[in-house]
C-alpha cells in the first residue's frame, strides 16, 4: 500500500539537486569526452513545522511507517512541481512508447506545457521533466527517458506531481521548539527508481 | 547510453540452464533479442586486469544480498564454474534496444560468499570470476601415456612400454 507524507504540516526551505552521473574523461590536451549513463535521481531536503496534537502523533506515526530509509513515500512539493501554467485536462499520449523514449506525440488538451514542468505517468512513480515547451497536438520532449513501456491510451499528468522518495537515514529526529507547541525536523531524501 | 550489461547461466538441477541476463540501466534493454532487466541488484562491478599474459584473472562482482529469485541458486552451489558474459553496451537516444556492444568480461564464476555488515548497513553476494583462459590450465589427467591407456587405443602397439615416469602438465600458457 502507498505512503503518503502527512499534508497539513508545513514545508519549507525545500532543496532539490538533480543527480545524473556521467562517465567523463579529460585528456592531457584538456579534451573532454563524456559519455551518458541515462541515469537520473531526484535528490533534496526540506524542514517541516508541525504544529497541534494530532498532526505531531500523524507525523511520528508515518515515520513508524517507512521506518527511516526502508519504505519509500510520496510526497507533494507543489510550488516548482506544480504545472506552471494551467492545464486543465490530463495530456493524452497518441501511441504506445516503449522504455527508452525521449519524445512522445501529445494529442488536445486545454492550456500548453512550459519547458520544465515536471509530469508523471501512471504505474510509474518517477518524475519526468518537458526538456521544451510544447502545444497541444505536438511532440513532448522529455528527460529522463521513459522507464518502463507505456501502451496506447495514457496520460501525462502535470498537476502537482508527487515525488517517491526514500529517507536518506535510519534515523529521523524531532526538535521539540516553543516549550514543545513546535515540532521541527529536516528532511533529507532520494527519488526511489 | 552508456551501461553495462552481465549475462549469467546457471545450471539447475533438472539439468537446465537459468539465464540471468541484469542491466545497469534504469530501463530494460534489449540485445540481440534478450530482455537485459534493469535490477536494483548489481552493486558494484570491479575493474578487470588486462594483461598479455595467458592466464585466468577475473573480477569480482557485488551484488545484493537477498534477492530471493538468486537465493537458491547462491545456496546450492550452482554458481560454481557458471558462464559469465559482461558487456558494455551503447544504447542509442530514444530507444532502448542496443546498437553496438564489446565484451568487458568473459568466464566462469567461483562461489558466492554472502557478507553482512550490520555497521554500515549493508547485506552483499560476492563472488570472484575466472576468465575463459583457465579451461586450458587443465590437467589432462584423461590422457595418460601409459602402456595400458595408449595400447587401448592403438591395439599391439608398445610404444610406453619402458617409460618409467611422465610429466603430466600439458603447458600451453607462458
Amino acid at each position: 500500500m502507498a505512503i503518503y507524507f502527512p499534508s497539513g504540516l508545513i514545508i519549507s526551505n525545500v532543496k532539490i539537486s538533480h543527480y545524473t552521473p556521467n562517465f567523463k574523461n579529460t585528456a592531457i590536451n584538456l579534451k573532454t569526452n563524456t559519455y551518458d549513463r541515462g541515469v537520473h535521481q531526484i535528490q533534496g531536503s526540506f524542514d517541516v513545522h508541525i504544529t497541534g496534537d494530532e498532526d505531531q502523533r500523524k507525523y511520528e506515526s508515518f515515520l513508524m511507517q517507512v521506518r527511516g530509509g526502508l519504505l519509500p513515500f510520496y510526497i507533494q512539493l507543489k510550488g516548482r512541481f506544480a504545472s506552471s501554467t494551467v492545464i486543465s485536462s490530463n495530456v493524452p499520449i497518441t501511441a504506445s512508447y516503449t522504455k527508452g523514449s525521449t519524445a512522445f506525440n501529445v494529442g488536445t488538451f486545454v492550456g500548453s506545457i512550459a519547458e520544465g514542468d515536471t509530469f508523471y505517468v501512471i504505474n510509474d512513480t518517477k518524475v519526468y521533466m518537458a526538456t521544451q515547451a510544447a502545444l497541444p497536438n505536438s511532440t513532448l520532449t522529455f528527460y529522463p527517458p521513459l522507464l518502463k513501456s507505456i501502451p496506447i491510451g495514457q496520460f501525462c499528468h502535470f498537476k502537482n506531481v508527487p515525488i517517491y522518495v526514500y529517507m536518506d537515514s535510519d534515523t529521523q529526529s524531532i526538535t521539540y521548539d516553543q516549550s514543545g507547541l513546535v515540532h521541527t525536523t529536516t528532511i533529507n531524501f532520494k527519488e526511489a527508481i | 547510453m552508456i551501461c553495462t550489461l552481465v549475462h549469467l547461466q546457471i545450471n539447475d538441477f533438472n539439468g537446465g540452464v537459468i539465464h540471468y541476463r541484469l542491466a545497469t540501466s534504469q530501463f530494460d534493454v534489449i540485445l540481440n533479442g534478450d530482455v537485459y532487466v534493469s535490477t536494483g541488484d548489481l552493486l558494484q562491478i570491479d575493474d578487470s586486469e588486462e594483461t598479455t599474459e595467458v592466464s585466468k584473472t577475473g573480477l569480482k562482482i557485488t551484488m545484493s544480498g537477498l534477492d530471493a529469485a538468486m537465493r537458491a541458486d547462491i545456496d546450492s552451489g550452482s554458481f560454481v564454474r557458471a558462464p559469465i558474459d559482461i558487456y558494455i553496451a551503447d544504447v542509442p537516444d530514444n530507444s532502448d534496444v542496443v546498437q553496438s556492444y564489446q565484451f568487458h568480461h568473459r568466464g566462469y564464476c567461483d562461489t558466492p560468499l554472502t557478507e553482512i555488515d550490520y555497521k554500515s548497513g549493508t547485506l552483499t553476494v560476492q563472488f570472484n570470476t575466472t576468465n575463459v583462459f583457465t579451461d586450458i590450465e587443465k590437467i589432462p589427467s584423461l590422457l595418460r601415456s601409459s602402456l595400458a591407456s595408449h595400447s587401448s587405443r592403438h591395439s599391439g602397439d608398445k610404444f610406453f612400454e619402458f617409460v618409467a615416469d611422465i610429466d603430466v602438465t600439458e603447458i600451453w600458457r607462458t
